[in-house]
């Protein structure tokens, strides 16, 4: 049972979260929705040491994740977003498997969002609380189990005027959960988003996750690590389909990390602009 | 009226040596906020927290170096006009401006401050003139602050004569701008005149026509070039490009400045119709042309019924029919809007107003706005300049009366019109254009009616002549597209 982590799949709501829109003010009066299916494995770990080890054959840990990320345009500079993820998780090993479908820690903020003079550079911040949807950790935890606030800065950099042309995205997350152990994390990403037309789209990204706590204990089966960093690589490609809906593939793995899994996995997103 | 001269300080270099004198004393303690000051200098290097005077007029005189086998820094005397309120816009109050010179030669510098206020029609108001005298490597700050009794935009004229440095350079503020007003020449019949322009213009068979532009189009855009007929049965043209995906666009009408040649315009979330108005040419084709004049504006312009104008402006509105006839290309007629700069500016306007079809409004620099007004201040100030120099032209070359001259235009003018816009519009002013200044066209935006006016937006931009900043470019695309979200709720 030793390594099985589902810290994982909770980070990677967050960096989910930060994608659609990259900080961009969504506009006045809009409205923008993005469903994501995420599909996560994990089938080896790593130790305190940065060193990977696979999991005995037949053991493994797999989610997928369906997520609701919406947000309002209240004004020219400030959104209000939520973010709603329903999760599937199964843990298998030996002979035993176990499975929990559940809502999981959802995220409501607002976003201030500032703009230079000539729209190719953005800073926002993103100001939200961290409420779990579920309770309890049987059969498996859904997340830390307690409520939490998130402070993200971002900026993004268009080199060509036009953010719909491309841009570069620094984010960076500080996050603190209200528990005795916390944990407290620091979220980082670098994003580079091409534009290869108006309606294809390119991006790569490294993430970088940064959990502390108090709580070292990375033992028990099935208990939301909370002393753990890893980074991540993902590729995405995205494709404008209709006016106001945009598709986007994406692909991400785990190479390096401390007290985490080796994770891979996929998601599919749509994000729909209303109107 | 009052001025203060501060020597050798600014408030800024007060708190940059502050800073310094910081540093030093904090240096044992910066390992300590090392990470904090690296943030804070990478915020200010992005220019997150930038307040900078976007108005300031500089002007540098740089010398040359005086010891050639010496790298050494150029000196200069640095002149910066500093207005007491964002953008040189007073609405209440003294005017008052900070003239700031900065010196960094070896030698002192003595000479005279000369400031002037002129109104728009070149009178001069008030003004003054200081004896200064400059340390060597330092600054002084002249302070003025005078009165102004009447609403309008002003030159502040600063010529600053010293031992090395001899310059004039202006700004414009503008005064309490929401009071300008100006009178309306609007001729009894002019409500008559425009509907029975559109009478004869929906007579005419549009017979609108299509052709795709393989060349022009790209793998996420089609483009036609499009074809219509318009008032005195006039062939038109236009660009249309309409992105290739499935969905309903608001279309963008971008109207003509003067004589000028469209390419296709292709945008990320509109279809777009890049109108080519009818052309002298075309007039003399068709014998409506009887004095064959090459000067657009001057085309009939003794003739109010036969003013090459008349037709224009319902060229615009045969785009918006071609719009909305051709709305299952994917448009949403909901949401057309129209935009354009100079004369573009000013078909903007006037199709809104002829055509409540028009969901949003964006207009630069529109010139032909408040015309009587623009003929005294462009008389006094800019005779040599477009359309001025043209219209004095031919009222002394056809012993026109430059009355009957104005009769005619007061069918055209902007300003008569702008009060039947019931769309948001958008309004970008430069405070130095000769040939949209900003008064007419303040004035011109006064006048819209109480209700659009609520929903409306203008822009004074300063130190700007007869051009946008990028930065009202954006922000204007910005505010369209707020509107048009808005536009989608109702």
């Amino acid at each position: 049972m030793k390594g099985l982590k589902i810290y994982l799949l909770i980070i990677l709501f967050v960096f989910l979260a930060n994608q659609t829109y990259a900080g961009f003010p969504v506009g006045k009066g809009r409205w923008v929705y993005s469903f994501a299916y995420n599909y996560a494995y994990s089938g080896s770990s790593f130790d305190s040491n940065w060193h990977n080890h696979p999991y005995k054959s037949g053991t493994y840990f797999s989610s997928q994740t369906y997520s609701l990320y919406i947000t309002h345009g209240i004004s020219r500079k400030v959104d209000v977003f939520a973010l709603i993820p329903y999760v599937t998780e199964v843990a298998k090993y030996d002979s035993i498997t176990l499975t929990r479908s559940d809502f999981a820690d959802a995220l409501l903020g607002l976003t201030y969002s500032r703009i230079n003079k000539t729209f190719n550079k953005t800073y926002s911040f993103k100001l939200a609380g961290i409420f779990p949807l579920y309770s309890g950790t049987n059969p498996l935890p859904m997340g830390y189990g307690s409520n939490g606030i998130d402070f993200t800065f971002n900026y993004t950099n268009s080199p060509k005027r036009l953010h719909s042309k491309g841009y570069y995205l620094l984010s960076t997350s500080l996050r603190h959960y209200f528990a005795d152990d916390g944990p407290n994390q620091l979220l980082l990403t670098i994003e580079r988003y091409y534009a290869i037309n108006r309606f294809n789209y390119f991006i790569w990204a490294l993430n970088g996750a940064f959990s502390t706590s108090i709580n070292t204990n990375t033992q028990l089966a099935h208990i939301s690590n909370k002393d753990f960093d890893f980074i991540q690589g993902k590729l995405s490609y995205g494709r404008r389909v209709r006016r106001n809906l945009t598709l986007f593939l994406e692909g991400y793995y785990t190479p390096f990390g401390r007290n985490t899994g080796l994770g891979y996995g996929g998601v599919l997103m749509a994000i729909l602009r209303v109107p | 009226m009052q001025f203060i001269i501060d020597n050798n300080y600014s408030k800024y270099s007060i708190i940059k040596n502050i800073f310094k004198i910081i540093l030093i004393v904090s240096y044992p303690v910066q390992s300590i906020l090392k990470p904090l000051l690296l943030i804070g200098s990478i915020l200010i290097s992005l220019n997150c927290f930038s307040s900078s005077n976007n108005n300031a007029v500089e002007l540098v005189f740089i010398s040359k170096s005086h010891h050639s086998s010496v790298i050494a820094k150029p000196e200069f005397v640095k002149v910066t006009i500093i207005p007491g309120r964002k953008g040189g816009i007073f609405n209440a109050g003294k005017i008052h401006y900070r003239i700031h010179i900065q010196n960094t030669f070896k030698e002192a510098q003595d000479g005279t401050v000369i400031f002037k206020v002129i109104t728009d029609r070149n009178k001069i108001v008030t003004g003054g003139k200081y004896e200064i005298h400059i340390n060597p490597k330092s600054s002084i700050n002249i302070r003025t602050k005078f009165k102004i009794e009447e609403s309008g935009f002003y030159d502040y004229i600063t010529q600053v004569n010293i031992s090395d440095y001899d310059d004039t350079i202006k700004n414009v503020f503008a005064y309490k701008p929401s009071l300008i007003t100006s009178p309306l020449y609007k001729p009894d019949d002019f409500e008559q005149f425009w509907i029975k322009a559109k009478k004869e213009l929906a007579a005419v068979n549009p017979n609108y026509k299509f052709y795709f532009y393989n060349s022009k189009s790209t793998a996420t855009h089609k483009v036609y070039y499009v074809e219509m007929q318009s008032l005195d049965n006039v062939t038109i043209h236009g660009w249309f490009s309409i992105p290739n995906l499935p969905g309903k666009f608001p279309v963008l009408i971008l109207l003509p400045g003067y004589n000028q040649k469209f390419e296709p315009f292709l945008a990320d979330d509109q279809a777009t119709l890049c109108l080519q108005v009818r052309s002298v040419d075309q007039l003399t084709k068709k014998d409506k042309n009887p004095k064959n004049q090459t000067e657009y504006c001057l085309v009939n312009i003794d003739d109010k019924d036969n003013y090459i104008y008349r037709g224009t402006y319902m060229d615009c509105v045969r785009a918006v029919d071609f719009v909305c006839n051709n709305y299952q290309q994917g448009l949403d007629t909901s949401r057309i809007i129209v935009m354009g700069g100079s004369q573009g500016g000013a078909l903007a306007l006037v199709t809104a107003a002829l055509d409540h079809r028009i969901a949003i409004c964006g207009s630069d620099n529109p010139f032909y706005c408040d015309m009587h007004s623009y003929y005294d201040i462009a008389s006094s100030k800019t005779p040599d300049n477009f359309p001025i120099k043209l219209l004095t032209y031919y009222y002394h070359n056809n012993k026109t009366p430059k009355k009957s001259l104005m009769k005619t235009l007061d069918y055209y003018d902007v300003q008569n019109f702008v009060h039947y816009i019931k769309c948001p519009t958008i309004i970008g002013m430069g405070t130095l254009d000769p040939i949209a200044p900003p008064a007419c066209v303040y004035a011109t935006f006064n006048k819209l009616n109480y209700k659009t006016k609520k929903l409306s937006e203008v822009h004074i931009l300063p130190n700007t002549g007869h051009t946008i900043t990028e930065e009202f470019a954006y922000l204007k695309l910005l505010w369209i597209e707020e509107n048009t979200v808005n536009k989608m709720g109702q």
